[in-house]
């Protein structure tokens, strides 16, 4: 059976530099695939590649059976896309945009209107059509571009941050959108973003990627699987270093990390490992000014692989802890 | 078929926004209007050219026209250059239609808008009490313009794609249209300057565009007019193959 994307090798350098670094994997027809990773890691290069706008310094892959290198104008047939930065005419309408899409890609006239009308529906814009897109939201315009790239009943559809710099709310709105297009019509997706419940919640797979490689795919329990059962969080500050090698030495933990100043471990039973470590903290003269114990996010799966976090925000706690250490108490 | 229908697709998209813009219509009747009325009536006055029986209002206007059809249609090769910088090329780049499609569009585009404001100055020019020759050498004189258009928007279409801004485009456009309307013989008879200034200028495609408007219209006439039509139709054709040489190598 034909896959829908199968990616052999691909490479990409910018000059000397290596933006992707021989990549492969394989999307089934029908799923939501994500691409996760910090900005810079390859993903809208590996996006640009596959949907031809870039060609690749090396390797290749094939959209729908089609090879990117030698049948582009197939592989452009039979994709839609989203990208990053927003590619609307904004002197144009909502609905001229749209137009300008069914044109350029041959939709037959008697089927143009109601397939916009359609999709104008499916993205909540029909009472905006007519309005120029200069007067749209951010929001609005990120739908209005969802909604083009489903004119022409692509098979494939690329999505670049599909949410990039939206309000939490419109988030998901085009979380729901995006689920509903995969449902509806049937179509493959494959998305990039550097937002860990994004992928989380939307990909039915997720390739975690860093410094233009893979580091681990699979589907997102999997993934938080492999991290363990739980993740512990010490915020610590300048002495961190000297608690983790203390951690190290006792062998209290499989995988342990240090990101500025804050100490994560993933281990499986977390909580009967807290006063483990304040006790030890305190043998070793170090205070530490927070606790937290939560289930593993995509995140932790990525500073698991990578020594790295995606961003430096944490997610929400399941429990947290304010302990100042006695010493500097009341 | 398909091919035709994306180029009327890229075509009807500039329409639709130049209808929209009628600040910027406005505003480029300006410069014609200043040559016309104040340059044309003021240097009339005190000019007598070695031509007999034409004012030299009536010498200048179909300079003017030219003029207006040169900054129109040069000008809006920038369009390239601003769908890269807000992003609508990738929309452009990424569909299944072939570059030379989509860079006939851009310069039909432009040409008939560049066409029509040439056709508003010829307007004008009449308003200004310009007489023409003919009603046959009126019409044929929209065949050169068309022409006109069509060649100075490929030269500007393939400035743009060989460059990444739009601020760098009006600055090489700056550089380029100005000396383009000095040396072209609309300002002055060809034949009443030195011999280097004649090199020049007949190295410019502007003025055979001048001339053979001039022939059409005033009856006026330094060079062969199916020598200029020919010098124009083979400069817009290299410059359409430049264009859209230049333009499959963007990456978006």
């Amino acid at each position: 059976m034909v896959k829908a994307i199968r990616v052999s090798g691909l490479t990409k350098f910018y000059g000397d530099l290596l933006a992707v670094d021989h990549i492969s994997f394989e999307v089934e027809e029908g799923e939501i695939f994500g691409l996760l990773g910090p900005n810079g890691a390859g993903k809208t290069t590996t996006i640009k590649m596959l949907t031809t706008l870039l060609r690749p310094s090396d390797g290749t892959a094939e959209v729908c059976g089609y090879d990117i290198r030698r049948e582009p104008d197939a592989v452009r047939r039979v994709i839609g896309i989203v990208f990053q930065e927003p590619s609307l005419d904004l002197e144009l309408t909502g609905r001229e945009n749209m137009e300008f899409h069914a044109r350029l890609y041959d939709v037959p006239k008697g089927e143009m209107d109601a397939r916009i009308e359609e999709l104008l529906q499916l993205v909540e814009l029909q009472d905006w059509a007519d309005r120029l897109v200069r007067a749209y939201s951010g929001g609005m315009r990120r739908r209005l571009e969802i909604a083009r790239s489903l004119l022409h009943h692509p098979r494939v559809l690329f999505l670049d941050e599909p949410t990039l710099g939206l309000d939490p709310q419109s988030r998901r709105h085009v979380w729901s959108y995006i689920s509903r297009i995969n449902r509806e019509e049937g179509v493959t997706i494959i998305l990039t973003t550097h937002y860990m419940e994004e992928a989380d919640q939307l990909c039915d797979r997720v390739a975690i990627i860093d410094k233009g490689r893979i580091v681990a795919l699979d589907t997102p329990e999997k993934l938080k699987g492999i991290v363990g059962g739980d993740v512990l969080t010490l915020e610590v500050g300048p002495e961190a270093k000297r608690l983790m090698e203390a951690i190290r030495r006792r062998g209290l933990a499989r995988n342990i990390q240090m990101v500025r100043g804050q100490i994560t471990l993933m281990e499986k039973d977390g909580e009967a490992l807290i006063p483990v470590l304040l006790r030890l903290a305190e043998e070793v003269g170090v205070s530490v000014n927070s606790v937290s114990l939560r289930k593993p996010s995509l995140d932790d799966v990525f500073l698991y692989f990578t020594g790295e976090r995606i961003r430096s925000q944490a997610p929400e706690p399941m429990m947290m802890w304010r302990m100042r250490m006695m010493r500097r108490g009341r | 078929m398909g091919e035709l229908k994306a180029i009327y697709t890229i075509w009807l998209r500039e329409m639709l926004r130049w209808r929209r813009d009628r600040a910027s219509l406005l505003s480029s009747m300006m410069q014609p209007l200043f040559w016309l009325f104040i340059f044309g009536v003021g240097m009339g006055r005190s000019v007598r050219l070695g031509v007999s029986g034409v004012s030299y209002l009536t010498f200048l206007a179909p300079g003017v026209i030219a003029q207006n059809i040169l900054f129109t249609a040069f000008f809006g090769g920038v369009s390239v250059l601003y769908d890269l910088e807000f992003g609508f090329l990738k929309e452009i780049l990424v569909a299944p239609i072939s570059r030379g499609a989509i860079v006939t569009g851009k310069v039909l585009g432009g040409a008939t808008t560049a066409f029509i404001q040439g056709l508003i100055v010829l307007c004008l020019s009449l308003l200004l009490g310009v007489r023409y020759n003919s009603p046959l050498g009126l019409a044929a004189s929209l065949g050169v313009m068309a022409l006109l258009s069509m060649a100075f928007m490929a030269l500007g279409l393939a400035l743009a794609s060989g460059l990444e801004r739009a601020a760098s485009f009006q600055r090489i456009g700056r550089f380029t249209t100005m000396p383009m309307w000095f040396l072209s013989g609309a300002l002055w008879p060809l034949d009443q300057c030195p011999t280097w200034l004649r090199l020049l200028i007949l190295l410019n495609p502007l003025t055979y565009g001048v001339d053979a408007l001039r022939t059409l219209l005033i009856g006026v006439n330094k060079i062969n007019i199916a020598l200029s039509i020919g010098v124009l139709t083979a400069f817009t054709l290299i410059m359409l193959g430049l264009g859209t040489y230049l333009f499959s190598r963007k990456e978006a």
